[in-house]
């Protein structure tokens, strides 16, 4: 009998670190197991990983915008707050892995103008957020820095993108002279 | 008169080019002799940087199968953010800054552990909740002094 409460203890006791405080603190990862599978498919892909960024980012906007609409949302502010911070993760890893492939010599003039695009969505969607009006001022306080993080975020890489994408087009001009 | 102040402004510039290029080359260990030296207000870019520089390592380090240095990198970047985090807090410089760069530093921990085997996954994860907890502190100490205005 005590084997069959220590067996339970030693099943349970995983799930209880797991609701736990200290384990309520750790954010979770913010793409879903499916969308990491994909993305380790694409390693060695440029076109395909850097699209697959930019599907995930859109879908944490669209998610955002569904619970803000959902009269069922009790905390929309920390709700909002949540969705905004995926969206911001995400967002980071699109750039870092651009960073990565520009490092590999990996041409990305391609995928930079599906990205550039989905920037100007992004902006315009953040951007309606923020100016919103008629808001609750204490559900808007909560994630009032995050969106002026995010925005400013969106705002500096359309810029970086959008020079990235006038140094590749040189570069490739460059090349295709060396080679006829 | 005149040639002899040109000298003068001429090797100035020669000196500022010079040593602009210096700072950017500078190796990691002359960057944390510099970051150790450094008076507290200029510590946490110093220290951002060379938690960065730790992190860039720390990538290449798992791409190379060699976790354990990788794991070693993992550790500065926290110990270096931390201290980072330390001095932002103290002289209330760069807290912004500072946030922006641990949210980036964690993004990219996370994509470089979704990529690493089961094993080698746990600092990594440990990093990242460090990190957070770092924002987490840096964002609270902002709007604390808000609040106090």
């Amino acid at each position: 009998m005590i084997r069959v409460w220590t067996r339970i203890g030693l099943c349970l006791f995983p799930l209880l670190l797991l609701f736990s405080p200290a384990g309520a603190q750790r954010r979770r990862d913010p793409l879903t197991p499916v969308e990491i599978d994909q993305l380790r498919d694409t390693a060695q892909d440029a076109d395909q990983r850097l699209k697959l960024y930019v599907t995930f980012a859109r879908a944490r906007l669209d998610l955002l915008e569904k619970v803000r609409s959902n009269p069922k949302v009790t905390d929309r502010g920390q709700e909002t707050r949540n969705r905004l911070q995926d969206f911001l993760d995400i967002y980071d890893e699109l750039n870092d892995n651009i960073d990565t492939f520009v490092d590999r010599k990996a041409d990305v003039r391609k995928v930079l103008k599906t990205i550039i695009e989905a920037d100007t969505e992004f902006q315009s969607k953040l951007r309606a957020l923020k100016d919103a009006a008629n808001l609750d001022k204490d559900e808007v306080k909560k994630y009032e820095f995050l969106l002026t993080n995010t925005l400013e975020t969106v705002d500096a890489s359309v810029a970086d993108h959008r020079q990235l994408l006038v140094e590749q087009e040189e570069a490739a001009k460059r090349k295709k002279k060396e080679k006829s | 008169m005149t040639i002899r102040n040109t000298s003068i402004e001429l090797a100035i510039l020669l000196a500022v080019v010079m040593a602009a290029p210096g700072r950017n080359n500078e190796s990691l260990d002359q960057l944390i002799a510099r970051a150790e030296s450094a008076r507290i207000e200029d510590r946490p870019a110093l220290c951002t940087e060379i938690a960065q520089r730790e992190l860039d390592s720390a990538g290449q380090l798992y791409q190379a199968a060699k976790p354990e240095e990788a794991r070693v990198a993992v550790e500065n970047v926290v110990a270096y953010s931390d201290k980072a985090r330390d001095a932002s807090i103290r002289t209330g410089k760069r807290l912004k800054d500072t946030e922006i760069a641990m949210r980036k530093m964690a993004a990219r921990l996370r994509d470089i552990k979704r990529n690493l085997a089961f094993e080698d996954q746990a600092p990594v994860a440990t990093a990242v909740d460090r990190l957070e907890q770092m924002r987490t502190e840096l964002l609270s100490h902002m709007f604390g002094k808000k609040d106090n205005k």
